[in-house]
């Protein structure tokens, strides 16, 4: 019989490639898993994307939580992060410095974006490096990235933020440096900066909202998104008088998260099942989501839920906004629902299901650019028209 | 010559008293008095695109205060900032390039690039020219995107300049400015003769024996439609009269005047007489970034029925009514609202209208708006001066008439850094 | 000609009076009056003659007004009313018998009618609710009046184009009333809709697909409230359904006077056309009504309750002809 399951504190202090397996429907036997597993991606039925983010964004319950402690005994949250990193550094010495450890170490983090880690990891493949020529640094870093891409291809921003690395390097090394050394030293400072852009990014996009958001609308947010908290962190530092109607965001439950951080902001919140999003619609002035990835068509790839809220949004004539970084462009173009990568993720309906119910897990859906009003990037306000020119622009 | 400030003054009563009519009339006017201003202003020899830009500026937040609907002013007073980047750009390329290169090392900028001993000319001009440019993909991981960088293009200039034969500064100062009065005359011809360059396409957008139907008055479209019609174009107008301005009666005289086929019909019957009608065209008060268009009052009516009926909404706007302003709210922050007096008879309901005096409110609220906000969505072609675009192209001629740092005019955004 | 029915033929022409309603009961009652004053000619029968006598009086009136849809039922509701009557009927008790029947339609059909149509109509109204009604329609009226006797708590949106004008007349009675009114044009209703939450409008006739033939305009507004997400709500009596079927303006209407669209009343800074005079290509369109898809109406309130537009053909067909011609 299933029943929530602690072992994901476990997992991570057992070995750091593992994913949290928190709201897996699996027997708790999976924190077996061993660190050969976290070089090709073992389950690949289940999207590491988004079990990420449902360990850092999905809402903890406090049994759960007292349990976890149980099961964990002394450990504390920072004694497993300090013990992750030096577990992460164990493989190093071992065996040949891996592309993939690098990256679910840097993901770890909770505030740091999936594009970032991606940089981060792909910086610390140039580091080790032993090539003396450009020629081989890219081809190994086009090795480390294709190897990155392919570990977890549900993941957008990792996909795009290695891309928009490669691009750089490609670029910048043709271009402008013929000393291979200073180039090298570059990119990585250019990569280890990429974090602070995009922290920046995320203020860059809070405030060019603001204008957007008056005083006494309704917001409708779905999900936990770091930008759209951004944005509605800022407008109420702004002073704005706005209210919050949080979906539930299943089945992570990310939603309450959000309605969580904002009720520590005094900003009005209310809650809605995933469900309620059509009743609540004619109390609504806008729409603001984030998004997993932004694609060709400037449309968007979000958490399962955005397509239904945009297609009332839209029947309703409300404006829907994406907040959205600009390193989540991606080069994709789905046509549909089913022209993408599935990212499954295993869902808890609290009872068992039986064997014979076939379950829809996946944990992500499209939506389509006429159903979005505006953009809010940190390349300014963008309507989905401008997504395909900045792409053509970077890679053609 | 008369004296800037006393012009400026001129200018800003006039527009605070509304006696400016029409957003061309208001950009010519607007790029005059910019000119005058930049042609008295005193530059020294550093940093003289930033003195040009300071000045402009400050006239610029009068003058848009003064009048914040008419968004024609905004937008001239970016495009003329905007020439002054690109001019003050163009000068330090070329002085760049015939400089000694080990001579620009020292640059004690703090831009990462230029900590770099290697640089070419033609590096910093790209990095230059990314600040004007809006921030994009490609320049995301080179450089961070950093506002407070702009006043360095302009320095950056100044500092090699001064590296330079000495020779050159008086010449070049004269230059810029020479260069930039220059622009801005060649943006009053644009603002003067937009109507023949949006009247030169008509003949590709009306048929033979068509139906066109036009809302109030605009001198666009006259011109445009007499332009078709002296290419040998039959076709006939139907003309909403435009309450509460009537302008519309104003077009129908002028086009019979010209000979064309005209028919004057009521505002409430654009409904009922869309169906027959081959095409909607119109003129716009401003366009604003995401292609949405405000217009003269009604014509988002006229907008939904032409879609309803699967009639093309064209709307045609000379290039100084662009706008890089996202609208929010437009129908309520970028709207002005009339006297009643066009719509009651304040004789006949004086009774009821005791405003001030007894029970506060006046049990009558007359509202009487003087534009309209039409959605993107409903509009099916832009004609500029340029050409025709389509409202989600909009954003690309923005970007190519206005630089990125200038779309926030009033102070107050200071601190978006 | 019977001088009754000459007189409210010439108060058509001259426009004063308007409205379905009140143009129907004129003429309505103008026959009866012409009725009473019958008398059967020699070698005639009352049934023949008479059919033939309203036929005329009917053709009148057209020279003066064409009829509107409801004034045609009402017309074929007395004309079956006199070929259906007994022939052992006395011409006096048939006469009074067909009075009768006129005033029995007059109250059931129309004042009767509207007292059901503003108590259903304003179990829709709640308290801060934003009205906006078009032109001037007598049921919308009477539904304000009444809501606001009721003690309801709410605010009216006026709309108003030209070049009749009539909400003017409308915010003049209402505001008489104590109502707090909100008074615009035609073009503003983009502008104002984002407040409004309900939309009522009056209806000369409503077809049998649905379509709402009224004051032109009225599709407009509802255009524009079905694009902001607001409810638009027909008031019409059940007599003026008509089972024709139109889907646009054009083909079935009635033409103004053309010279009220050159020149503007009351504002006499607009005068751009008076010297043009009769110009060839120039030309003025005054119509009079326009037909209003179905998809912009979210219900129809009769007297036989609250129905959605899909159900027009449903009423026809099960009461207009039972209860009307026989």
């Amino acid at each position: 019989m299933w029943r929530r399951s602690a072992s994901f504190i476990l997992d991570k202090r057992n070995d750091t490639g593992a994913r949290p397996d928190f709201v897996s429907l699996s027997p708790p036997q999976t924190t077996a898993s061993t660190m050969a597993d976290t070089l090709q991606n073992p389950n690949a039925k289940v999207s590491a994307y988004y079990q990420t983010r449902a360990a850092h964004h999905g809402v903890v319950t406090s049994d759960w939580l007292a349990q976890a402690q149980a099961a964990v005994g002394k450990y504390s949250p920072e004694s497993d992060v300090r013990s992750s990193s030096s577990a992460a550094a164990d493989p190093g010495s071992g065996k040949p410095f891996s592309v993939i450890d690098e990256f679910n170490n840097w993901r770890k983090q909770p505030d740091l974006a999936e594009a970032v880690a991606a940089i981060r990891a792909l910086a610390a493949v140039i580091r080790s490096s032993e090539a003396t020529t450009m020629m081989e640094l890219e081809i190994e870093l086009k090795k480390a990235s294709d190897s990155l891409k392919s570990w977890d291809t549900t993941s957008i921003s990792l996909t795009a933020g290695c891309d928009l690395f490669m691009r750089y390097v490609t670029r910048t090394s043709a271009l402008e440096y013929e000393d291979f050394n200073s180039a090298k030293s570059r990119l990585i400072e250019r990569a280890e900066k990429f974090g602070e852009i995009s922290y920046k990014a995320r203020r860059i996009i809070a405030m060019l909202s603001q204008d957007f958001i008056f005083d006494g609308c309704t917001i409708l947010v779905h999900g936990f998104s770091r930008v759209v908290l951004e944005v509605l962190k800022t407008a109420a530092q702004n002073k704005k008088l706005f209210r919050v109607l949080c979906t539930e965001g299943r089945p992570d439950r990310t939603g309450l998260r959000l309605s969580n951080e904002l009720a520590k902001l005094d900003v009005p919140v209310k809650l809605l099942i995933d469900s309620a999003v059509a009743y609540s619609m004619d109390e609504i002035d806008m729409v603001f989501v984030g998004a997993d990835g932004v694609v060709e068509s400037g449309g968007i790839i979000n958490m399962m839920g955005t397509y239904q809220i945009a297609l009332v949004a839209h029947s309703m004539n409300k404006p829907v906004y994406v907040a959205a970084e600009s390193y989540k462009f991606a080069r994709l173009y789905p046509l549909d629902q089913k022209d993408m990568a599935p990212a499954l993720r295993p869902i808890d309906f609290g009872v068992p299901i039986p064997s014979k119910v076939e379950v829809e897990t996946s944990a992500r859906d499209y939506t389509p650019p006429q159903y979005l009003t505006l953009l809010f990037t940190d390349l300014g306000v963008l309507t989905p028209s401008v997504v395909s020119d900045e792409l053509i622009q970077l890679y053609l | 010559m008369p004296d800037v400030q006393s012009l400026v003054i001129e200018f800003v009563l006039k527009l605070k008293k509304r006696k400016v009519e029409g957003s061309q009339a208001t950009a010519r006017q607007t790029a005059v008095l910019l000119r005058s201003v930049i042609s008295q202003q005193r530059i020294g020899y550093t940093n003289q695109a930033g003195a040009l830009i300071d000045a402009v500026k400050a006239v610029g937040e009068q003058l848009v205060a003064a009048n914040p609907v008419e968004l024609a002013v905004g937008n001239i007073v970016r495009r003329v900032l905007h020439i002054i980047r690109e001019e003050d750009l163009s000068l330090t390329t070329a002085a760049m390039a015939g400089l000694n290169l080990s001579a620009v090392s020292d640059d004690d900028d703090d831009n990462d690039q230029d900590d770099h001993p290697v640089l070419s000319a033609a590096a910093v001009a790209a990095a230059a020219r990314s600040t004007l440019r809006p921030p994009s993909l490609q320049t995301l991981l080179e450089d961070m995107p950093d506002p407070a960088a702009v006043p360095h293009t302009s320095s950056s200039g100044g500092d090699s300049e001064e590296k330079s034969k000495s020779a050159d500064k008086s010449s070049r100062s004269r230059k810029l400015k020479h260069d930039v009065i220059e622009a801005v005359n060649e943006l009053i011809e644009d603002i003067d003769t937009c109507h023949e360059q949006i009247a030169e396409q008509a003949v590709e957008h009306i048929h033979h024996n068509e139906v066109i139907l036009t809302l109030g008055s605009s001198r666009t479209v006259l011109e445009f439609l007499y332009a078709a019609k002296e290419k040998k174009r039959s076709f006939r107008v139907f003309v909403a009269e435009g309450a509460p301005r009537y302008q519309g009666h104003l077009l129908a005289k002028e086009l019979v005047a010209r000979g064309l086929q005209t028919t004057l019909i009521t505002d409430s019957a654009v409904f009922a007489m869309i169906s027959r009608v081959n095409m909607v065209i119109v003129g716009a008060h401003a366009v604003m970034a995401n292609g949405g268009v405000i217009a003269p009052v009604g014509l988002n009516m006229v907008a939904l029925a032409a879609q309803r009926h699967a009639v093309p909404f064209v709307v045609l706007a000379g290039s100084h009514k662009l706008c890089p302003l996202y609208p929010h709210n437009p129908e309520v922050l970028l709207n002005e609202l009339r006297s009643p007096s066009e719509l009651l008879d304040f004789g006949e309901f004086s009774d009821c209208m005791d405003f001030g005096s007894g029970s506060g409110s006046p049990l009558i609220h007359v509202v009487n708006p003087t534009f309209d906000y039409v959605p993107p969505k409903l509009v099916s072609l832009f004609i500029t001066d340029t050409g025709g675009h389509n409202p989600s192209y909009m954003y690309r001629l923005i970007a190519d008439y206005y630089s990125a740092d200038d779309l926030v005019l009033q102070r107050k955004a200071a601190a978006s850094n | 000609m019977h001088r009754a029915v000459y007189k409210v033929g010439l108060q058509y022409l001259a426009g004063d009076i308007t409205g379905g309603n009140a143009r129907c009961i004129a003429m309505l009652q103008a026959f009866s009056e012409a009725i009473r004053d019958y008398t059967t000619p020699a070698e005639k029968t009352l049934t023949r003659d008479l059919t033939a006598k309203i036929g005329s009086y009917v053709s009148f009136l057209i020279e003066c007004r064409p009829l509107s849809i409801s004034m045609g039922n009402a017309i074929r509701f007395l004309k079956n009313r006199i070929a259906k009557l007994p022939l052992t009927l006395s011409e006096s008790e048939a006469k009074t018998s067909l009075c009768l029947d006129i005033d029995r339609f007059i109250n059931e059909k129309i004042i009767l009618a509207d007292r059901v149509i503003v108590r259903h109509a304003s179990t829709k109204i709640r308290d801060g609710d934003v009205l906006l009604t078009y032109g001037s329609s007598c049921v919308v009226e009477m539904l304000l009046s009444h809501a606001l006797e009721l003690g309801k708590k709410f605010h009216v949106v006026i709309v108003d184009s030209r070049p009749k004008l009539e909400g003017q007349s409308l915010l003049r009675r209402l505001v008489a009333n104590g109502l707090n009114c909100t008074y615009t044009h035609l073009n503003a209703v983009s502008y104002i809709m984002h407040e409004v939450t309900r939309v009522f409008l009056g209806a000369s006739s409503i077809l049998s697909n649905g379509t709402v033939y009224s004051r032109v305009g009225t599709a407009a507004v509802a255009m524009v409230a079905n694009a902001f997400s607001v409810p638009v709500l027909i008031c019409c009596e059940a007599y003026k359904f008509h089972e024709r079927v139109q889907l646009d303006s054009i083909c079935f209407n009635e033409l103004g006077d053309p010279q009220a669209v050159a020149k503007v009343s009351g504002r006499g800074d607009v005068n751009y056309l008076g010297s043009l005079g009769n110009k060839d290509n120039l030309q003025l369109l005054n119509l009079m009504y326009d037909a209003t898809p179905s998809e912009y109406i979210s219900m129809i309130v009769t007297d036989y309750g609250m129905i959605p537009p899909t159900s027009v053909p449903v009423i026809v067909r099960e009461y207009c002809r039972d209860q009307l011609w026989i």
